[in-house]
């Protein structure tokens, strides 16, 4: 399931950079349909100098690495419980505190879920923060 | 675009929201596996002595197992309480041939387990060693046919014979050309190196002595317990795969029927020069065995079976039949034997009683085809026998009255018996 959840989440950030590629490739195609063999565009066969490489660190980078770290956090305390209330479920005696401990763990393992799903939208939030287009 | 993102961030969060966490607690009822109940029953018997065996449920503060029992149809009753650090029970002074149920539960200090599934056994005085020559095992059975105690592989096991007092089995490997001794647990202690193939054999406990027959050989071997050859008598035929060999403990007598030579033969020990009597000429199909308490021998041939007497007098009984294999209760005289009626291939397996004048009681007919070894169990009393059936390769086990106890499957048809 978590890794079903994990593609997903890749998908998510390929259809995003697809998306802003495919634009700027209409606005390409479109110039130059007017006439294939004329050069019509010179600006674009010129080199160009490459941008100084750097990361541009700013609010929304600060909001999706926070939430990524302590999404992450929570995801794997959430994760201890449920593996330490499951192995007390395994050994138990009695039925009541069965269930109890049962129940306990399928809550962690969803709070666990939920956790290192939001981890991954902070994630997809912090590398798309860097994105200097918008 | 930005629905799209939305939406699969959701469904995103959703998937992770799962648990797939099992049942796997061995006292949880919801456990898949075990109910909450023990698992592992294992159910055993030697002679009047049951042992009852599960599975240790690992739990935290379980206090004891609770053992119900019952004999035959009753119903499931308390029998005793097991302390949790042991798992089985031992119940002795259990009658023969009555079928014993057993079940289990666990108690923890909180709760009270359910009751497992039962597990049932006869008990009866013997248990049954059988090799199988195709198969290359030696097995130990239970007494009602339904579970395998041991099992140890032994390279085409042709023949087999026990020597219970002094626990040894031995077993005569066609491809090794050796008789094999092993103990009790199946190990093997000792080899005797033969010159030729062995196609038969059979032991005598009270003098000690194993008689045994070899390929292409037109002789009898006598060795000793320890695996000595002591002597070699000569016989008027050669023998092969189909020639089988019965000892008569009472009257010293080596009776040796011969498949290809049509001929039975028997060999006196009583006397010192080892008189060889060919005693009848008849087309042998099967096995010999011999009749402690009637003298003589039976044989199974391809027209009925043929009981003849010391003194060489024969009869034919069930002359319309094919008979596949014979075995006699020593200790009534009864032949049970299997075989098919040529004119339809109808099957049967029966039992000549023997009397004042002998009976015949047919005991399975047509429910069972294909039947070609019989095992009677002894005793004074009818207890049943069993059967390997070819089609289903399954070896029966049936009581008396020729109703079904208990199956064992994947036997070929090439089996030898020893009841110990």
């Amino acid at each position: 399931m978590r890794s079903i959840a994990f593609f997903i989440s890749i998908l998510v950030c390929f259809e995003l950079t697809l998306g802003q590629n495919l634009e700027s490739c209409n606005l390409l195609s479109a110039s130059v349909a007017r006439d294939s063999l004329a050069i019509k565009s010179v600006e674009y066969l010129q080199a160009q100098p490459a941008s100084p490489h750097r990361l541009n660190w700013n609010k929304r980078t600060t909001i999706g690495f926070g939430i990524m770290v302590l999404s992450a956090a929570l995801g794997l305390y959430c994760h201890n419980q449920a593996e330490q209330a499951y192995r007390d479920y395994l050994h138990c005696g009695s039925y009541q505190r069965m269930q109890r401990l049962f129940a306990r763990a399928q809550r962690y393992d969803r709070l666990t879920g939920w956790a290192y799903g939001v981890m991954e939208v902070g994630f997809v939030i912090t590398v798309f923060s860097f994105d200097r287009s918008k | 675009m930005k629905f799209y993102t939305i939406s699969l961030i959701i469904l995103l969060l959703l998937l992770c929201g799962c648990s797939s966490r099992e049942h796997n607690n061995p006292f949880d009822p919801l456990n898949p596996e075990t109910k909450g109940a023990p698992t592992g029953l294992e159910i055993s018997s030697n002679r009047d002595t049951i042992i009852f065996r599960w599975s240790p449920v690992e739990v935290d503060d379980l206090e004891e197992y609770r053992v119900y029992f019952s004999n035959g149809n009753n119903p499931l009753q308390y029998l005793q309480n097991v302390r949790a650090t042991e798992n089985q029970l031992q119940l002795i002074r259990c009658f023969y041939d009555i079928r014993y149920n057993f079940a289990v539960k666990a108690i923890t200090k909180y709760d009270e387990g359910p009751l497992s599934d039962s597990v049932s056994i006869i008990p009866g005085p013997y248990n049954l060693l059988l090799t199988d020559y195709y198969d290359y095992t030696l097995k130990r059975l239970s007494y009602d046919g339904n579970y395998v105690y041991r099992i140890t592989e032994i390279t085409s096991p042709i023949a087999l014979a026990a020597d219970c007092g002094h626990g040894i089995i031995f077993v005569a490997s066609y491809w090794q050309h050796s008789v094999f001794y092993l103990n009790r647990a199946f190990k093997i202690t000792r080899s005797v190196e033969l010159s030729n193939h062995p196609v038969d054999m059979s032991y005598d406990a009270r003098s000690n002595r194993l008689f045994l027959l070899e390929k292409g050989e037109n002789r009898l071997s006598v060795y000793s317990r320890e695996g000595n050859l002591q002597e070699m008598v000569a016989l008027p035929l050669e023998c092969n795969l189909q020639t089988k060999i019965a000892l008569d403990v009472i009257s010293n007598t080596v009776w040796i029927a011969s498949q290809n030579d049509a001929t039975v033969i028997a060999v006196d020990f009583s006397n010192p020069e080892r008189s060889v009597k060919n005693i009848a000429e008849i087309a042998v199909s099967g096995k010999v065995d011999v009749s402690p308490v009637t003298d003589g021998c039976w044989v199974a041939t391809d027209s009925g079976v043929v009981r003849i007497t010391a003194s060489g007098n024969f009869s034919v009984f069930k002359t319309e039949y094919h008979i596949t294999d014979i075995s006699v209760n020593p200790d009534n005289g009864d032949c049970y034997y299997v075989g098919y009626r040529r004119s339809d291939n109808r099957w049967v397996a029966g039992r000549l009683r023997f009397g004042m004048q002998i009976i015949d009681e047919v005991l399975l007919e047509q429910d069972y085809r294909w039947l070609y070894a019989i095992q009677v169990i002894p005793g004074a009393n009818d207890a049943g026998f069993f059967v390997m059936q070819a089609n289903t390769w399954r070896l029966l086990r049936f009581d008396a009255n020729g109703h079904k106890i208990g199956e064992l499957p994947e036997y070929s048809a090439q089996l030898d018996f020893f009841l110990e």
